[in-house]
Parts: C-alpha cells; structure tokens; sequence
C-alpha cells in the first residue's frame, strides 16, 4: 500500500443477549447510545490527546431495530471533536465492519485524514427473533428471496448450503465438526469477559451441538447452537497513518499495521454458483494475500465470519486452508483451536462471541489487533507475526478481507 | 374427517371463565389453522358467558395467546399461507393470522347463540343443577345432531345427560388447568357413548395435541378422586399434627405442605395445590363426590371454614395466584391463614422446620432436575423414623391405597392410567409403580 495504516486503539464493548447472565428479555436493556459512548470513549482513552480527523459508523438495520438513521449525525456525540468534520455512515450487512474499516483507510490512504475513528453497533434485542430474522433478511434480495425463505431466514440459507455439504460429504462428520466448532467458540468465549457466552455453563456442549435439527421448530440442516446470536453491541478502533501515530503519541510496540486488503462484491440478486463454495470470500481473501505478497501458512491467526457454523468450515476451504470438503476434518484435528496451526476466533467468534451485524466487523479486527500486541484476553502465542480477518455481508455477497502484521 | 367438517361452528358456554377460554383458545387455534389452509371464512366459534364484561375482554386475551401460539407455528403458518402473495414476512404472516382467528369468534351472552355449532363445549360452575339447566337450554335451541362436551371434573356424566336428555350425545372431557398447556385431558364415555362420538372426541384429543386418559363414570373421575382423597388425609394430619406437637393448626398445614413438597419432590405441596385449584371449588368437588358416592369421608369442615372466612384461593385473570391457605409474594408462600385469628401469621422459620422434621436423608433431591436419584434417596427415606419421614411416608402409603381405591371402584381400568394422571396432571415425578418398588 501507498503508505502505512496502524491500528493504534481498539474496544469493543459486552455484546449482549441471551446467554449473558443479566440479560432478560422482560426487563429493560442498555440504550444504544450507552454502547456508542462506551466504545468511543474506551478507544479514545487509549491514546494521549487523540486528535480524530474523520469518524464512520457502521450499522446494518438501525433504521429498523431501532427506527435510528442518519447515524453520521451520532459520531460527534460520541466524540465531540469530530463535530463540524466529516462523519460518513456505512452499511454492508454483517459485513458492515469490513467496508467501515475499508473506508476508513482509504481517508488515509488518499491523505485525507491522518486519525480515522472507526465504529460499528446494531441493536437486535429490540424484538423477538421471528421479527427480527425479517430484518436480517434484508442482508438478501428480500423482494425476490423473503416469501419462499424459512421463517428464520438467514439460517434457512446456510441450511441450504449444509444440506448441500451433507450430501456431498456426509452428514455425520460434517455434524461432529460443526459440534466441535461451536464447542470451541463456547470455550474461547469463556476466556473473554465481553462475549456473550462468557457465562455459558453447560457441561456438554459437544453433545449440544450434536442435537439433529428439528426441521419443524427451526431449519432443515441446522440445530440453534449452529448459529450466531442475537446481539446488542458496539466496537471501535482507531486507525492512523504514520503522521497520525506520532501526533497520537503511540509507540509501534501497541500497533499493528494493516498491510493488505481485499475487496469482493457479487450481484446480490443472484443465488450463489455453487452452495458448496464461498466464492466472493475467496476472491476477497486472494486479492489480500496477493497485495500482502503472503501465503497463508505465514498466517498466525485468523479470525472468521462464523455466522453459523456451516459457514466456518466452507470458509477454511475458501481461504485455501484445505480443499473443498476437507473442512471438516481440517476443524475436527484441532487445527483452529488456540493450540492449533492456525487459532482461529479466539474470543468466540460470532457464534460465541454475538454478532450484533454493524459491529462484528469491527470487532473481529480489535481481537486481531490485541492478539497481536499481546494484550488478548485468550492469547495465543502466535508463531508469526501476520493475522488475517474476513468479514462477510449476506450470504457471501459483501467481503472484505484484511491481513494485519505486528508493527 | 368427520371433526374437520364439524370444526366450522363450535360453541364454548362459560367461555370468560379460567377453563372456558383456556377451552375456547385451543379450539380457535385450530380453527384458524383450517380456516387458513381451507382458504375458509365459514368458521365461527361462539362464545357465550353471562359474564359481559369478561367475556368482551377476551379478544385482548386471545390477540396475546394467539400471537404466541403463531409466533412458536410460524414455520407451519408459513406453508399454510405460500399462495398469499401479499403476505411475505413473518410478521406479516402472524398479523394475518391473528386477524382472520379473531375474525371467527362471536361473542354472547345468550344460548341462542350456540343454535348453529355442531360441537358445544361445557365448562360452566361445578353445580349439576346450573350444568343441567344450561345443557337442556342448549339443547332445545340446537341441532339435534349436535354433541356436547363436558368439562365437569366430577359430576356422573351420565347424570348429566340423563336429566339434560343429551342421551348418547354427551362425552366428558375434563382439561387440565390451564387447558392451553397442559397435555392431560379425562375423557368419560358412557356405557351407550356412541361410535362417532368416541370417535370425535379421540380425534379432538389428537388435534388438541392431548394426552388421552379414560375414566370411568364415577364421580370424581380420575383426577379428583385422587386429589380429594389426598386433600382430606392431609387435613387429617395437620390437625393430628397440631394436637400432638401442641402447635397452631396453620402452623401444622405449612409443616405438611412442606413435608408434601420437599420430602414427596413434587412441584407444590398439597395446601399450595388446593390454593391453585380453588378451595371453594375443592369443597364444591368433595361434597358432589360425597353425595354421589355416599361416602362422608370425603369431606373435611375446614374447606366449609376457609370459605366461610372467604380465603377461596384459585387465579386472578392474570393467572396470578390469590391468597387461600397461604397469603403468597412473587409467587413464593410468606404467610399462613389462622382460622382463630382471622389473620395471616408469619410461617414456621426454615430452622424451626428443620428441627420439627427431624432427621431426614442428607440429599434430597429437587423436582425441577427430574427423576434423577429418586429410588435411593425414597428408599432411605423408608428407613427413618423422625416426624418428616413418618409423614412423607404416610402420604406414599395412602397415594398407594388411594389408587387401590380407584381401581376397586372401577373409576380406572389399571394403575397405569392412575399413574398417567398422577405424572401427566399433576406432575408428579413417580406413580404408585414405582412406590411399590420403593416399599419391597
């Protein structure tokens, strides 16, 4: 790239929901402007006098969770220095965080700005989940798609797409892995205080996740525990060119620096080419490596877009981590666990962690940022210094990938 | 099918009641369902209370619980509505749905009201004079190929229908409070219960989505032959009780509760189950069972005492629980009533109910975790003999002879369907089998 982009700050706040012990659906809930102001201000904190030249925020469905638009306008109440500056909004469904942290390094890739603040949040708990999933559906061609989708719409595509891998490879592997992987995501997100199911006390989660769908109650292919949550949260990171990090006052040994990215976008109102294969991921993850001039075993952590646990295992073959159906058997050897040879969504991911749409992205790269510099709360000790994170919008439509290296 | 063709036009009377709408909810929610798939406005179920006021704030019941049973059916109402083009989303499937049921209600006040139902659903006050004369109303206003459905726990359906002159037309089917959830219905033929009715009323039971157990004609039937029974052995003991350790009477029916509660795992003790039920109904229940049966036993003058002081118990419409034998706070018991004083007094501390029970097996398991370590913690309990132990014992030995009793009176043709009702009604974790096991 023309010129360097750190990440120098990061926060992201508790993401709440079900699972969380406080949470009930029957007593009020943290406003969104309490996620804002928490996650601007922790970030914020970490950086002496920051000077922030640019804000965007990130948000899928704001405009009908919380009937909230025109979300530019809640950057300078979340840092009251960028009022009278430029403060933009972005959407890309739950890719939403990926296109924010894209936007914000091209302010300072084409020097328009120096210190960029960027954000993303979403707000699901206002309704039940059956409403809820009409939102989400959005995140598809809704006009075309809604009417024959399941009730629980997102799930039903991914069901799809597990029906099809079920066939092709076998249900009853593909069914221990995707038991694995949420067994793993519960463990990792009991080491991470903010994640939604940091207090999930099962005993047996194998078994959970082993549980046949019940295509009645739910999807075809898929069980509750194969899925992300519905979540209320927000997270923050703080970029900053070289000229930025000096104004900040930031030593590089709190930095990581953002050294490849990679952009894909496919026709929304086309159903994917083959349910076997996320392409657009593929295409995006490619182009990084490529701009990176990296392989991917020089890759030490990773985090994914695991909004069901289908879609992590077609994501390691996407990233070329393994061949296509092979995924299964690369998750089940322990391969993404944190002593693994590439650990993988070590605060839970979007299955244990939550993923509250607008801000995922975001998230996924502050963990990548505090494994990084070593401040993790499930640290892993990474064999090199690179990481790389995917986040995807709908159903492998809007991604970005990006690889990261310890400044 | 024959239900599904008589299904268009159903009456409930006494439909504002507890049991009533609970009755009336599950009849629309199917209804609604065949409305929906048969692309039908020809359904209507009919309504029909003397209660107006109750009876008109119905429809914001049935918006609420129809909006949950939609909520939790949305796959089923997603196939039903697929050829309704303007109906795409979730909520807007559910919206629909919840309108075009409420579109099938009719609400009265008079039985002329039900002069076009095919199916009639009783389930008015436990009073055999009201039921007959409300059934025999019905009947002269109605079709004479209608049948009639009794939700009477314990009066002789053949009693019933003899002096409504329902014939062979008339089947109790006793729902559980309340009818929505619970899965236990008692279904009482009559010796001369036609084909089609048995028939109707087995396929009703499976489209309910209930659990079907068959009594006898004997008052009481299942369920309330043994609750009755259990309910006088326990005022028994709690005035034994308090005779012998020189304590308020209160103070000795907190003690049982607690020994039928905690040492007999169950979900609520038997002075909290009474208060669930409604103590004015109890005593309604036990003195049918009394005049029928000519059986003096099965009454107690306490019950007459509670009432007359007008500590009934039962569920406000919000299906909080009123007070009764005990005053209650979030749903957890904090007082007991004394008849002398007229008053609510504190209960008997944790620690002086430890020391009245006496010793009693270290670990003792709880309801909610289910069947698990029952056998070894009863059989030790067996082998003591403090106050707590002897009593709970007591109770096991008398719901093993209660349902002796049960099955040498003919009201049940086996255990099994005394045990049904034991852990499908009342949610008892164990039956008379397994006792049995428990006492060689």
């Amino acid at each position: 790239m023309r010129k360097n982009v750190y990440i120098g700050a990061g926060y992201n706040t508790i993401f709440f929901g079900s699972g969380r012990k406080e949470f009930s659906p029957n007593k009020p809930m943290p406003p969104f402007e309490q996620y804002l102001l928490e996650t601007a201000k922790n970030s914020c904190n970490q950086i002496n006098n920051p000077q922030i030249d640019e804000g965007f925020i990130g948000s899928f469905m704001s405009a009908q969770f919380i009937k909230q638009a025109n979300l530019p306008g809640f950057l300078p109440f979340m840092i009251p220095s960028l009022r009278g500056k430029a403060c933009t909004g972005i959407e890309g469904a739950c890719g939403t965080g990926g296109r924010a942290i894209a936007m914000g390094m091209r302010s300072i890739l084409s020097d328009v700005s120096d210190v960029v603040f960027v954000s993303g949040f979403e707000m699901q708990n206002t309704m039940k989940a059956i409403y809820g999933a009409d939102l989400l559906a959005g995140a598809a061609y809704y006009r075309k798609e809604r009417k024959q989708g399941e009730a629980f719409f997102f799930p039903g595509l991914f069901s799809e797409r597990a029906g099809a891998y079920y066939q092709k490879y076998g249900y009853e592997n593909s069914r221990k892995a995707m038991a694995h992987w949420y067994e793993q995501a519960i463990i990792n997100a009991r080491k991470n205080p903010h994640a939604q199911e940091y207090h999930n006390q099962s005993s047996d989660l194998y078994s959970l996740g082993m549980k046949s769908p019940n295509p009645e109650n739910f999807v075809p292919h898929l069980n509750p525990y194969d899925c992300s949550k519905v979540s209320d949260g927000a997270s923050s990171l703080i970029l900053m060119s070289e000229e930025g990090r000096l104004r900040s006052g930031l030593n590089k040994d709190q930095l990581v620096e953002i050294i490849a990215f990679g952009e894909a976008e496919e026709d929304i109102t086309l159903p994917p080419s083959d349910l076997l294969e996320l392409s657009t991921t593929k295409l995006a993850v490619e182009k990084a490596l490529k701009q990176a001039n990296l392989t991917l075993d020089q890759i030490g952590v990773l985090e994914i877009h695991d909004c069901f646990s289908i879609t992590a295992i077609l994501a390691f073959e996407a990233l070329g981590f393994v061949q296509k159906g092979k995924g299964c058997d690369f998750i089940l050897e322990g391969n993404a666990s944190l002593l693994g040879k590439i650990p993988t969504n070590l605060s839970g991911g979007l299955i244990g962690f939550g993923h509250p749409t607008g801000a995922t992205g975001v998230r996924q790269m502050v963990d990548l940022w505090q494994q990084l510099t070593g401040i993790a709360p499930n640290q892993a000790k990474l064999r090199t210094p690179y990481g790389m994170m995917v986040s995807m919008g709908g159903n492998d439509k809007t991604v970005t990938a990006f690889i990261v290296k310890r400044a | 099918m024959l239900l599904e063709q008589l299904l268009t036009k159903v009456a409930v009377i006494g439909a504002a009641g507890k049991m009533g709408r609970g009755i009336a909810l599950l009849l629309l929610q199917q209804m609604a369902s065949l409305a929906a798939k048969t692309a039908s406005n020809n359904y209507r179920l009919y309504l029909i209370d003397t209660n107006e006021i109750a009876l008109f704030e119905l429809k914001h019941y049935f918006q609420s619980e129809l909006t949950r049973y939609a909520e939790k059916k949305i796959n089923q109402l997603r196939r039903l509505y697929v050829d309704h083009p303007d109906l795409v989303s979730n909520s807007e499937i559910i919206t629909a749905f919840v309108n075009n049921a409420l579109q099938i209600i009719q609400l009265s006040t008079a039985l002329i009201d039900s002069q076009h139902a095919s199916l009639i659903f009783e389930a008015i006050a436990e009073d055999l004079s009201i039921k007959v004369a409300v059934l025999k109303a019905c009947r002269e206003v109605n079709r004479s190929d209608s049948y009639y459905f009794s939700n009477t726990s314990a009066i002789p359906i053949g009693i019933l229908s003899h002096q409504a002159g329902l014939n062979d037309r008339l089947v109790g089917l006793h729902f559980y409070n309340p009818p929505a959830i619970q899965k236990l219905v008692e279904v009482v033929f009559l010796e001369d219960s036609a084909s089609t009715i048995r028939q109707l009323t087995q396929e009703l039971a499976t489209l309910l989505e209930k659990k079907v157990v068959f009594s006898n004609d004997i008052p009481g039937f299942i369920g309330n032959g043994y609750l009755i029974r259990e309910v006088i052995t326990a005022f028994q003991m709690a005035k034994k009780l308090a005779k012998n350790k020189n304590i308020p009477l209160e103070q000795a029916i907190y003690l049982v509760n607690v020994v039928t509660q905690k040492l007999l795992i169950r979900p609520m003790g038997i002075f909290q189950l009474i208060d669930y039920v409604g103590i004015d109904i109890c005593k309604n229940i036990s003195n049918i069972m009394r005049t029928y049966l000519r059986d003096d036993q099965l009454h107690d003058e306490l019950l007459e005492k509670m009432c007359e002081a007008n500590r009934l118990g039962g569920q406000d419409q919000d299906g909080s629980q009123k007070d009764g034998f005990f005053h209650y706070q979030h749903h957890e018991i904090n007082k007991v009533f004394s008849l002398q004083t007229n008053s609510y007094q504190p209960v008997l501390s944790a620690t002086d109910v430890e020391a009245m029970l006496g010793g009693l097996p270290s670990e003792i398991p709880q309801w909610k975790m289910g069947k698990h370590q029952l056998q070894p913690y009863f059989k030790s309990l067996l082998q003591l003999d403090s106050l707590g132990a002897v009593a709970a014992k007591d109770f096991l030995f008398n719901l093993e002879q209660i349902g002796n009793t049960l099955l040498e009176q003919n009201v049940v043709e086996d255990i099994d369907s005394f045990d049904t009702v034991l852990k499908e009604g009342f949610h008892h974790l164990y039956g008379v089998a397994e006792i049995k096991s428990w006492i060689k």
